[in-house]
């Protein structure tokens, strides 16, 4: 755990701008929330089994490259349905963290801008708030499942492991669609690393590691690390984008972007505790708003986070097998939206304006801000675990989080409708318990787990608004459960089930309201769903022609019922409702093919095809038709060449070619044979080089992204970023 | 521009599509021929689905189901017309910040082309209201832009704009709901002091535009209710000439909620007139509803003027302004003149189905209904108090019922 604790931290108060372009609620608005991050503590002593030849895309394994202390992941068991993208494949990358995931079977990450915006993202047809970001094993999205996960810097990910159709009960967080985990990396000694990183639209990244290791007392293993981690990014993001709601091409003008944290900590290995860990972060982020519909030249949003973290692990706790961690996070945050212009443009025209001696606001016309949200939060995150054996153990996991916010809008102080989010606090107990069993020599893998919720959100009093509210206090409880067995049939073939009923508290903002895009709706029910997995794994090596392949099929069934939607109406705030459950079915082909030692071919597709459950009147929905905003099938492919000691004794060479082809979805109910919102279809390649020298102390790359500048959307209405390079120097001492 | 367009359907009220179609004569109700005969007569349809709408001709006969498949997808947020062998939509772009304007002829067997015959964008923002002038001149109201914008309505070429001043206060002087008379458009203008909020004036203010010319004449203002009408109207319908020539205009004085400076009613402007009548104003508050007087807050949104003072609408208390998928709006016969609100023989609707009231053209109403369970197309004639259902709806809910006839 020691400095991911720390960065953790400020990781998350780091990333405090989610989107600019499409706001729908106010995190998306703001930022993805400030709150404090903390690392949950390791179940320490279950060191997970290295393995060599870690690919790309290894499979169901999980290839811990870090120390013990990580966050607790399914170490023993290989049952669980998880996709790990390795370090060592990331961490040269000029790659982002979600273009990284975005190559994985079952997930498709939609972005909205550039760096610094929103990453929206898909796993098995279960988007938003269905699909939570963690880091190091704590949730740090805001709970709308966007983060700006393109913030933090890949040198520092270890690995990144995508759940799909299933929230483990060890992380302690409601969710159904699935869980991205990004892993930390822990400097392994005293040294230093570090990147720079230079491309389009004058973007540039900085991150630096440090860490020193004074051992003082080499008997008893007591040694103190200290060090920091540290990043910059910064970006113009002035890339040229285009809409249906223009005639013509449009670079983004005002969409400056930068972030920066840093985060020092000091660990203290086996005094009292195996380890004591102590870090403290500051973060700050800032963003020219970029509209997609119209000019906008002054509205901008800034952020500031800083956070404390305590945290402690022991193992051998009274017993043999037993071990136990808990850590004490504490943030305080603020974000401002600045809107108060009082020129408004009508379009992209200069000329086109309308002038007011009062503020108008640029983001829509006569709503101007001068927004002030204020966070403070703890956590509280512990994991205690028993080994029986080698191969049985038991796992309780536990997350507190408690949150009060308070915002401030000078500018509508005054309204006569009173529209501002309600000030107040909620906290969440989530807990869960995990059995793993390991049976026949490692033949048969389960993973048995339960997990219990309790949230409760609070909403001051404020004039008549609670009237309007009819209550200012919402509770809710539940419980979900998950099975997962493996059997490996033979040595090379492996066959995985899984099932999992979970849910989706609303957040708070569903139900209070943001005050900007979210309107109350205190009745909303939690999300449920029962999700059904499949799967088997085929391993070949010594064939003919090819050194080795991995094979593997992946089939879902997902059932939910009362999905929330945001209202359709043409005004805002717009209030969620509960809707018509989803019924999805889909599949999931990939390989993973070693030629020979220089190499390597990758494939994967998906197919998902998300489907209303039932009718809703209220809505004009019908049964059977396809939900909106969805991806429903699309494909990577990968071709790599590899080579070490080319012309140095430990350096290493590579050059290769990713694609991405997703076909078209659509922007609302598919209805029509004549449906006209489409999200169109489109092939993208990027193509990269890379060289290291040193056993990978220095290393250096090169991508080209969008390869032949092809005009692609991620969501209707904005397309994404064209043609771009970036390059990038890694060096570890 | 947040809560404003909550009224967009909300306030769908009152009014004669006629009456802003360039029909200066007044109601028309009792000159068309039959409601049987009418049935054979095709509509532009429009079905709305969550944040779309489905828009086409057809008949009442057709599958609904199936002919919601042919049907050309738009925003939820639009409006559809006809005129003179045209159907028109305006539709606004998903972030609101721009409409567009599609005029599509239709062919000798009344079929809409797959592509419209011509366009105008618009880009101040949403737009949903047309006034129709006559072959060679129509308007579209912008009304974040504070203006009439008149063009060709074949062409849809430009040919010039009216454009207003907000008051002192106000933010906007949005021109909302329409009527024609004598060669002039009567247009209400709200006067938005909170455009954000969708707050107007606590009084009302009707602009009087010289067709001709494109200017205007002369601004009038009343205080016995708050601003009148509701910008983008979608169905113009809290305007209306009666068949006596005379103007009404309704003020819905946003449900109640913002308090006793605020107050609904109808006022009036006399035929041969050009300032409001300063003894009349009709509050539906006071009207006898159930027997007992309406409390304040009973509300209309939507409906259709069919003639001797009766008018065919939507009615809700709107209990809950946070939810607006309640089923608390009940159609209702207003009699003007006896100043009473009777039930039609259906339960409590949606309010999104406000714009589908359309008076036909044999002078009977038409109208889109949701109960929850089921959904469909109802007639109701006023004179028989006949109600009799047209078409089942199964692909979202009625929207749009526009007769094909000028």
């Amino acid at each position: 755990m020691n400095k991911k604790i720390a960065f953790s931290v400020a990781l998350c108060s780091a990333c405090v701008f989610a989107q600019t372009d499409e706001v729908t609620s106010y995190d998306d608005a703001f930022f993805d929330e400030p709150a404090t991050v903390a690392d949950e503590p390791a179940a320490v002593g279950e060191k997970p089994s290295k393995s060599s030849d870690v690919t790309v895309l290894d499979g169901l394994s999980v290839e811990d490259e870090s120390e013990a202390e990580t966050s607790p992941v399914d170490t023993k068991t290989k049952a669980e349905s998880v996709k790990v993208l390795d370090a060592k494949e990331l961490q040269g990358s000029s790659a982002t963290i979600a273009e990284a995931t975005n190559r994985s079977s079952g997930v498709k990450i939609r972005q909205s801008g550039g760096l610094g915006g929103e990453s929206k993202i898909n796993i098995r047809g279960m988007e938003g708030k269905n699909v939570k970001v963690l880091v190091d094993g704590v949730p740090v999205d805001n709970g709308n499942g966007s983060l700006s996960i393109n913030d933090i810097p890949i040198d520092k990910v270890d690995r990144i492991e995508v759940y799909k159709s299933y929230v483990p009960e060890r992380f302690a967080t409601d969710g159904m669609g699935g869980v991205i985990n990004i892993v930390t990396r822990n400097l392994p000694k005293s040294s230093i690393a570090g990147s720079y990183s230079f491309g389009s639209f004058n973007t540039h990244k900085v991150s630096l590691d440090a860490k020193y290791v004074w051992v003082t007392d080499s008997a008893k293993q007591r040694s103190v690390e200290t060090g920091i981690s540290a990043y910059y990014n910064y970006s113009d993001n002035d890339y040229k984008f285009t809409t249906p709601y223009m005639d013509t091409t449009v670079t983004r003008e005002h969409n400056h972007y930068y972030s920066y944290n840093i985060a020092p900590f000091v660990n203290l290995n086996n005094f009292w505790f195996d380890k004591v860990s102590v870090g403290g972060s500051y973060a700050k982020s800032f963003m020219q708003v970029q509209a997609t519909s119209h000019r906008v030249e002054k509205m901008t949003m800034d952020g500031n986070g800083l956070g404390l973290s305590l945290g402690v692990e022991k193992s051998k706790l009274f017993l043999d097998g037993l071990s136990a961690g808990l850590s004490f996070n504490l943030s305080a945050s603020d974000a401002n939206l600045v809107d108060t212009s009082s020129v408004y443009f009508y379009s992209w025209d200069k000329g086109d304006t309308r002038v007011s001696d009062e503020p108008l606001g640029e983001r829509a016309i006569g709503a101007p801000s001068l927004a002030k949200y204020t966070k403070f939060s703890i956590n509280v995150p512990w994991n205690v675990a028993y080994s029986f054996n080698d191969n049985h153990s038991l796992t309780w996991s536990g997350l507190y989080k408690y949150d009060s916010q308070k915002f401030k809008d000078e500018l509508t102080l005054v309204r006569t409708i009173n529209n501002t989010p309600f000030d107040g606090y909620d906290f969440s107990i989530v807990s869960g318990l995990s059995l793993e069993n390991i049976f026949f020599d490692s033949r048969l893998q389960n993973v048995l787990g339960v997990k219990g919720f309790y949230y409760k959100l609070n909403a001051d009093n404020e004039k008549d608004k609670i009237t309007r509210l009819k209550n200012g206090n919402v509770d809710k409880k539940d419980f979900g459960y998950s099975e997962n067995i493996r059997w490996k049939i033979i040595e090379s073939v492996a066959l995985r089930a899984g099932f999992q009923h979970s849910l989706r508290f609303p957040t708070r903002d569903e139900i209070f309201g943001d005050g900007l895009y979210v309107a109350s709706a205190p009745t909303l029910k939690p999300e449920k769903s029962n999700n059904f997995t499949a799967g088997i794994d085929v391993d070949l090596d010594k064939l003919p022609l090819i050194l080795k392949i991995h094979l593997e099929w992946n089939g879902f069934y997902l059932l939910m019922d009362d999905r929330i939607y945001i209202s359709p109406f043409s005004s805002t705030p717009r209030p969620c409702y509960n809707s018509s459950g989803t019924k999805t079915k889909g599949f999931e082909v990939e390989t993973n093919i070693d030629v020979n030692e220089y190499v390597n071919l990758s494939w994967n597709m998906t197919f998902q095809d998300v489907r209303s459950r039932e009718d809703d009147r209220t809505y004009g929905i019908s049964e059977g038709w396809i939900v909106p905003n969805i991806p429903r099938f699309y494909t990577n492919f990968g071709i790599e060449f590899h080579a070490g000691d080319l012309f140095f004794a430990e350096d290493f060479f590579k050059i290769y070619w990713l694609a991405n082809y997703t076909d078209e979805y659509y922007y609302s109910w598919k209805v029509s044979k004549k449906q006209k919102r489409i999200i169109p279809s489109a092939f993208t390649q990027d193509v990269g080089i890379e060289y290291s020298i040193m056993a990978n102390r220095l290393s250096w790359n090169f991508e080209m992204h969008n390869l032949m500048d092809v005009t692609a959307y991620d969501k209707f209405g904005e397309s994404k970023m064209g043609r771009a390079f970036f390059t990038k120097l890694n060096f570890n001492i | 521009m947040k809560n404003l367009f909550k009224n967009i359907f909300l306030a769908a009220s009152l009014s004669l599509v006629l009456s802003a179609c360039g029909d200066d004569s007044g109601s028309n109700a009792e000159d068309n021929g039959s409601g049987k005969d009418s049935k054979a007569a095709n509509y532009a349809l429009s079905f709305k689905v969550d944040n779309a709408q489905y828009f086409g001709v057809g008949k009442f006969t057709d599958n609904q189901k199936k002919l919601v498949e042919n049907f050309d997808e738009g925003p939820s947020t639009g409006s559809v017309a006809y005129f003179d062998g045209a159907v028109y939509t305006l539709m606004v772009s998903e972030d609101f910040s721009s409409t567009t304007l599609s005029r599509y002829e239709l062919d000798k067997d009344g079929q809409m082309p797959e592509k419209a015959t011509a366009t105008y964008k618009i880009t101040s923002g949403p737009s949903l209201m047309f006034i129709f002038v006559d072959k060679n001149k129509m308007y579209i109201e912008e009304p974040y832009g504070d203006k009439l914008t008149a063009l060709n309505p074949k062409t849809l070429k430009k040919l010039g704009e009216v454009k207003f001043t907000p008051d002192e206060g106000a933010q906007l002087a949005a021109p909302s709901s329409a009527v024609i008379r004598d060669g002039k458009v009567y247009v209400s203008l709200a006067q938005m002091v909170d455009i954000e909020q969708g707050v107007g004036s606590p009084y009302g203010t009707v602009a009087i535009v010289d067709i001709a010319t494109d200017k205007v004449e002369k601004v009038i203002k009343e205080d016995k209710t708050a601003y009148l009408g509701i910008y983008d109207d979608m169905n113009n319908t809290m305007a209306f000439v009666d068949e006596n020539g005379d103007i009404y205009f309704y003020a819905m004085a946003m449900f109640g909620m913002l308090g006793d400076d605020y107050k609904e009613g109808y006022v009036r402007i006399k035929k041969g007139e050009t300032e409001f009548d300063k003894d009349y104003v009709l509050r539906l508050n006071d009207c006898a509803y159930k027997g007992k007087r309406v409390e304040f807050g009973g509300l209309m949104t939507g409906g259709a003027y069919a003639g001797d003072g009766k008018y065919v609408a939507l009615f809700g208390t709107f209990e809950d302004p946070s939810n607006m998928n309640n089923y608390e709006w009940q159609p209702i016969l207003i009699d003007l003149k006896k100043k009473k609100i009777t039930n039609l023989d259906l339960g409590p609707t949606l309010s999104w189905l406000a714009p589908s009231i359309h008076l036909d053209s044999d002078g009977t109403v038409v109208f889109g209904h949701n109960d929850g369970k089921k959904s469909a197309i109802y007639r109701y004639d006023a004179k028989a108090d006949k109600l009799e259902k047209e078409m089942d709806v199964s692909s979202g809910d009625a929207y749009y019922i526009v007769p094909l006839q000028d």
